[in-house]
């Protein structure tokens, strides 16, 4: 039986989340992140989209607490480098894993590719448009649901891109660096967009906007290989509701089943020994994909990633 | 003549699609009066250009000089191959017809600029044919208008025609030709998946990047400026022999700091219900649409339906009259149709552009049609 804290996690999810995995005991749950180390746990998740600070994960691991990053870590790729490293000494667990790589949709495509069914992937197209109010992007950093959709990108196409070129939407109308205004709602939120070129012909584009009005968020992603296509869709899983007036969308949510199989995943490989349910140097390219993207933006050049 | 009086009507070659031709014809205020080529085109052309004038029960002519000036025409409709659309266009023109033409408006810029002084210089209308009317897109053009995104920050188009086209990539065995163009194309002819009919291989970007492109210019009401693109041969065999893309994607800067992107291709029939999909996605200063371009459709399944044929069909969709309409308007009012020669060449610019990119890697500026 694994002990395990919940940190990041909202309590109803929490409860949701405990009453589903097996061979597991909650032990403590909180909605955010902070800064105390849990005790008396084996594991700690640190969910949701908080910024972590690489001295919670370091004290975690001196614990010898196991842990799973589920989140955002705002950690730079050296920060991530380090860590792995510090874990790896200490011979203690550490998982930093995309939670979208979870979610049942996005491994129903990925299933589809591996099973050969697609046949060759040539173009992944996502699109995530949420509020402003639940984007963590500040100034000129890379979100991080972008940064996971990235990561989701490379997965698919299993390998890195050889050119990025991507580019924002300023508070001018002009394209270039961004500037965000936080006073001027009508100014806030970030609009970008990667174009991403695999080797072999494979291609992406990425897009992530944050300025959408205060409501629900839309998300979009396909997979269009040389022998099919499977994509899913916000516009297609969304319910009508009509009170009068024009009709409401009613979207549907896969967050907990994917929360539920990623923690589970990394719960039953602690306890077995296998392999954890994500590799941690996967994100760590993500987060050098994402450094490309910025000095694509603020060059306005496609850039090589790696390649400075 | 006076306003009731249909506007009598010149198809100059319905080799490779007949829609355009049905499609001016659908309104009642045009009529098709003759079908007209050049003699000198094989015989397979003849033939199917006999084949749309039997079915109008108009004449047949192997002589466009005739057609233009024996047959008081007041308009001419271009879809031959797409290398002759610019001559026959211009032709036309010179003659004083107003011209509909099918895509691409050409494969040479040096024939657009002559297409462009053409219809300039002889005070012609000319409208390229497009998709901008579908129901679909009049919704997304009305809300729009109404202010319901605010102002246009960005906008995406999927447009992918679930077609095969020919063999998969990769089937072509050792010792086996490359799949002649032509060949195949007359071949396709036969599921209407011809669309890039001619000697010269054309890629799915010169051959139906208009179509999203012309509706993001007219949705946006702005041009673009610089793209970056990545373009493949991805599905068929068709594509890898004759190195044209299949498969492409394009990043747009548009004027007003619009970002834009369209993802283009022939994906095969195994991948969509519909027989394509089309998807527009536009984000606002105030709100966002998105809107699946097909609707309204009706679902049809049967036992032993024919896997090729679509699940989805759409329904209702006045395009083409639209369309007709539209020139009509501006034939009489003289204002510009809603994709004249000058956006036109605008789009063909953007579409060169891009094939410049896919090939460099590097984005590229969408030249100014004064330079």
């Amino acid at each position: 039986m694994i002990r395990l804290a919940l940190k990041g996690v909202a309590d109803t999810e929490a409860i949701s989340l405990a009453i589903r995995l097996r061979h597991v005991t909650v032990t403590e749950s909180s909605d955010s992140i902070g800064t105390s180390v849990p005790e008396q746990c084996d594991a700690v998740v640190l969910h949701g989209r908080e910024v972590i600070s690489r001295t919670m994960i370091r004290e975690c691991l001196r614990n010898r607490v196991a842990v799973l990053v589920s989140a955002e870590p705002g950690l730079s790729s050296q920060d991530l480098s380090e860590l792995l490293a510090t874990a790896q000494v200490a011979g203690v667990p550490l998982c930093i894993a995309n939670p979208d790589r979870f979610l049942p949709s996005r491994r129903l495509i990925s299933e589809q590719l591996a099973a050969g069914r697609l046949g060759e992937l040539g173009l992944v197209r996502s699109h995530r448009w949420e509020p402003y109010s639940k984007s963590p992007g500040r100034g000129t950093s890379i979100p991080g649901p972008l940064i996971r959709d990235l990561d989701l990108t490379t997965w698919y196409f299993g390998r890195s891109a050889e050119v990025v070129y991507a580019v924002e939407r300023t508070q001018s109308g002009n394209l270039g660096a961004m500037q965000i205004d936080e006073r001027n709602p009508s100014l806030r939120g970030q609009l970008i967009q990667v174009h991403l070129a695999f080797s072999g012909g494979g291609m992406a584009v990425v897009d992530y906007n944050s300025r959408l009005p205060e409501g629900s968020s839309y998300q979009f992603l396909s997979a269009i290989g040389s022998a099919g296509l499977a994509s899913s869709d916000s516009h297609r899983n969304t319910q009508l509701q009509f009170q009068g007036g024009l009709p409401r969308g009613i979207s549907s949510d896969e967050s907990l089943r994917g929360l539920t199989s990623l923690v589970q995943s990394f719960a039953d490989a602690l306890e077995t020994g296998d392999e954890l349910p994500a590799n941690s140097s996967d994100w760590a390219a993500s987060l050098k994909l994402a450094e490309a993207v910025r000095r694509s933006l603020d060059s306005y050049c496609a850039v090589t990633p790696g390649v400075r | 003549m006076t306003e009731t009086t249909p506007l009598r009507c010149a198809v100059l070659s319905a080799v490779k699609h007949d829609y355009v031709a049905r499609g001016v014809a659908s309104h009642p205020q045009f009529e098709l009066v003759v079908v007209a080529d050049d003699p000198g085109v094989p015989e397979w052309v003849h033939e199917r250009n006999q084949l749309l004038a039997d079915e109008f029960r108009i004449p047949y002519l192997r002589d466009v000089h005739r057609a233009l000036t024996e047959f008081n025409v007041q308009v001419a409709i271009v879809s031959s191959e797409a290398e002759r659309h610019c001559d026959l266009s211009i032709r036309a023109a010179t003659a004083g017809m107003h011209i509909v033409q099918d895509k691409p408006v050409s494969t040479r810029r040096g024939e657009v600029d002559r297409l462009v002084a053409a219809v300039e210089d002889n005070h012609v209308q000319f409208l390229l044919w497009n998709r901008n009317f579908t129901p679909a897109i009049l919704q997304a053009r009305d809300q729009i208008a109404s202010g319901a995104v605010g102002l246009v920050e960005s906008i995406h188009m999927d447009f992918y025609f679930a077609k095969d086209s020919g063999p998969p990539k990769g089937t072509r065995q050792a010792g086996y030709p490359p799949i002649n163009w032509l060949a195949h194309q007359i071949a396709a002819h036969i599921d209407g998946s011809d669309g890039a009919l001619g000697t010269q291989p054309i890629g799915e970007l010169t051959n139906e990047g208009i179509y999203p492109l012309a509706c993001i210019r007219m949705l946006t009401g702005q041009s673009v400026q610089r793209v970056f693109a990545c373009a493949a041969s991805h599905f068929h065999q068709v594509n890898v022999d004759n190195d044209v893309e299949d498969l492409a994607s394009m990043t747009l800067e548009l004027d007003g700091g619009i970002i834009g992107s369209v993802t283009i291709g022939r994906i095969g029939s195994a991948s969509l219900q519909t027989g394509g999909e089309i998807r527009l996605r536009i984000s606002g200063s105030e709100g966002a649409l998105i809107i699946d371009e097909s609707l309204p459709v009706v679902g049809v399944y049967y036992r032993h339906q024919p896997t090729k044929e679509p699940r989805l069909r759409r329904i209702a969709s006045e395009n083409d009259f639209l369309q007709a309409e539209g020139l009509l308007q501006s034939i009489r009012s003289g204002q510009p149709t809603v994709l004249d020669v000058l956006a036109s060449r605008e789009i063909f610019l953007t579409i060169e552009a891009a094939i410049q990119s896919g090939r460099s890697g590097l984005p590229v500026d969408v030249a100014n049609p004064a330079t």
